[in-house]
């Protein structure tokens, strides 16, 4: 028996290098070979679904178009629900990855081209043989984008790119496809895909384990999908190992979008529930434009009276009315919006119209002392404790954020600007795995990103009665902390000077 | 050998004794008394607060 080679029986894998311009044509033409996409459906299906997130992005950049590219959450949605269909669904994706410099496809084969290569990466988007949900799994560096003075969560996100393997910084994102994968499961698929890649602790999921997940709560079908009830959502979050958490606007009114302002500069993507009936949806939100020193004065002046009469003044990081990052699935990614008008990216009059109803927060199982008591403490804390008599009426700029200990020990330990003293004192005090923190800053020292205060709660402690959370503050020249046996405070006396702002959450400011 | 490192132990050795010999502030106790009857209020109003967050969303259903 003899083999005889016949090159149409070999799948090869075409890759083809392009800039922005040919970009478009290249996809239509792939859209129509490889998908059997009509023409003119192919032309306008790019138009309409894939050409709205190529112009977000740089006109410099250079792409490297793969096909056939296995997507393994599109695997998961065809196999477990799209192949049983009649019609026949392709189940081969197309894969773009994003260059900031000029690419050539034989860069990939040469030793001499790999360091350029890694370090011109910015990113990958993948199109699905859907219609018209063809804007698949993307993970895309803020660099790429046009417009990209923001900071966000971030997590390192590995791929293959023509052979050579390739790692991102960035979010994951992707649209619904609508049958398995509506908002809601693309949140959830998100938010996992974020912390599996970031954190030991988490695994990514695929909207089958979603599923699976809420099978056993649901009363129904579930695919097609007909979405998630917000409870769903934390359910899933809580399965997937999670302590999470669900806030709603009519219960927390003033500090409601203050808290969700908390939880993005701890870190921590917020699932973000909108609504403007009939219309419900789901998005993420990971992080906020960068400081600009006007911004400061949209933060309202806030007082609290200390009973012997002098007012305490203050300004809250979170309060400040400024653009936030939004993932959503109907949108390109990296969407900058208010939080009191988070559709206006929308041109449809209703879903411009869209407020934040609740708030659904994945928080590390073992964080017991959550935003609200959090800030509420901190401030009854600072208006007994640290501020009688010695403000003088000037507001204090407060940012307060979680961490975890370890990296802000570090970032502690390597701060210039920090005198000793304090800075071992605060190195050498044990601390639970999160803390939340208090930086106590002015309008002049924020501009210079310094902070002159300083207080960190233990995150695991959720009484509050006799001061109980505290682990520390520092401010003007006492250095105060929680004696558990005396059951009362203790100071030392220190310089404190001005220090560095934590950066690490979102890595700027 | 005498390091800065060692000299600013020194100087927290001597604070910390100072610390473990310090005595309440005078009022501290009773602006504590205040803050745990405020944060004690203030904890019944979030735990109602909460409760009522996760029922109002029982009832809505996300789409898209």
């Amino acid at each position: 028996m003899s083999y005889l080679f016949k090159p149409d029986m070999i799948k090869l894998i075409e890759k083809i290098a392009t800039d922005k311009d040919d970009l478009g044509g290249l996809l239509i033409n792939l859209l129509n070979s490889k998908f059997g996409i009509a023409p003119i459906d192919a032309e306008e299906n790019y138009k309409t679904n894939l050409l709205p997130h190529i112009e977000n992005l740089k006109d410099e950049l250079w792409f490297l178009v793969e096909y056939p590219y296995v997507d393994k959450v599109y695997r998961d949605s065809f196999y477990n629900y799209y192949s049983s269909k009649l019609y026949s669904y392709k189940r081969d994706c197309i894969r773009v990855s994003i260059f900031s410099q000029e690419i050539q496809e034989d860069h990939f084969r040469l030793k001499k081209f790999k360091r350029k290569l890694e370090s011109s990466f910015l990113g990958f988007f993948v199109i699905r043989p859907l219609t018209p949900f063809s804007w698949g799994r993307s993970a895309i560096s803020p660099k790429a984008l046009k417009n990209n003075n923001i900071i966000i969560c971030q997590t390192p996100i590995g791929c293959a790119v023509n052979a050579l393997k390739m790692q991102v910084s960035a979010f994951p994102h992707s649209s619904q496809d609508s049958e398995t994968i509506t908002c809601a499961e693309t949140t959830l698929w998100a938010i996992m895909e974020y912390f599996g890649n970031r954190y030991p602790e988490y695994h990514p999921v695929l909207p089958s384990r979603i599923h699976k997940v809420l099978s056993g709560k649901k009363t129904e079908r579930q695919v097609p999908s007909l979405g998630l009830f917000p409870t769903d959502i934390s359910f899933a979050l809580k399965e997937f190992g999670f302590g999470s958490r669900i806030y709603s606007e009519e219960q927390f009114q003033n500090d409601f979008l203050s808290i969700l302002a908390i939880y993005v500069e701890s870190g921590i993507p917020v699932v973000v529930l909108l609504e403007n009936s009939p219309i419900n949806h789901a998005v993420l939100c990971v992080g906020r434009e960068t400081f600009d020193h006007s911004q400061l004065r949209t933060a309202p002046l806030e007082t609290i009276k200390i009973e012997d009469g002098v007012i305490f003044n203050f300004k809250l990081n979170s309060k400040i009315d400024r653009e936030f990052v939004f993932v959503d699935d109907n949108l390109p990614v990296y969407q900058r919006a208010s939080l009191f008008k988070p559709c206006s990216n929308y041109t449809d009059e209703k879903w411009n119209k869209c407020h934040i109803s609740h708030i659904v927060v994945p928080l590390y199982s073992k964080i017991y002392l959550e935003a609200f008591e959090a800030k509420t403490f901190i401030l009854q804390y600072t208006a007994a404790f640290l501020t009688t008599g010695k403000t003088n009426g000037l507001p204090i700029y407060f940012r307060i954020f979680l961490a975890s200990s370890r990296s802000y020990k570090d970032s502690v330990a390597t701060d210039d600007f920090m005198d000793s003293d304090t800075k071992e004192l605060i190195l050498d005090i044990p601390m639970p795995k999160f803390i939340w923190i208090a930086e106590l800053s002015d309008e002049k020292l924020i501009k210079k990103r310094l902070a002159r205060g300083l207080i960190i709660l233990d995150a695991t402690e959720a009484n509050l009665q006799n001061n109980k959370p505290l682990l520390l503050s520092a401010f003007e020249k006492e250095f105060q902390t929680w004696d558990e046996r005396s059951g009362v405070l203790t100071k030392i006396l220190i310089d404190l000077k001005s220090f560095k702002i934590y950066t690490k959450n979102l890595q700027g400011f | 050998m005498s390091t800065p490192f060692n000299a600013a132990k020194r100087y927290l050795d001597q604070q910390v004794s100072k610390m473990q010999e310090s005595k309440p502030e005078v009022g501290s106790r009773d602006r504590l008394k205040a803050m745990n009857e405020k944060m004690e209020k203030l904890r019944e109003e979030f735990l109602i607060k909460e409760s009522n967050s996760v029922i109002s969303a029982k009832g809505l259903i996300i789409n898209r």
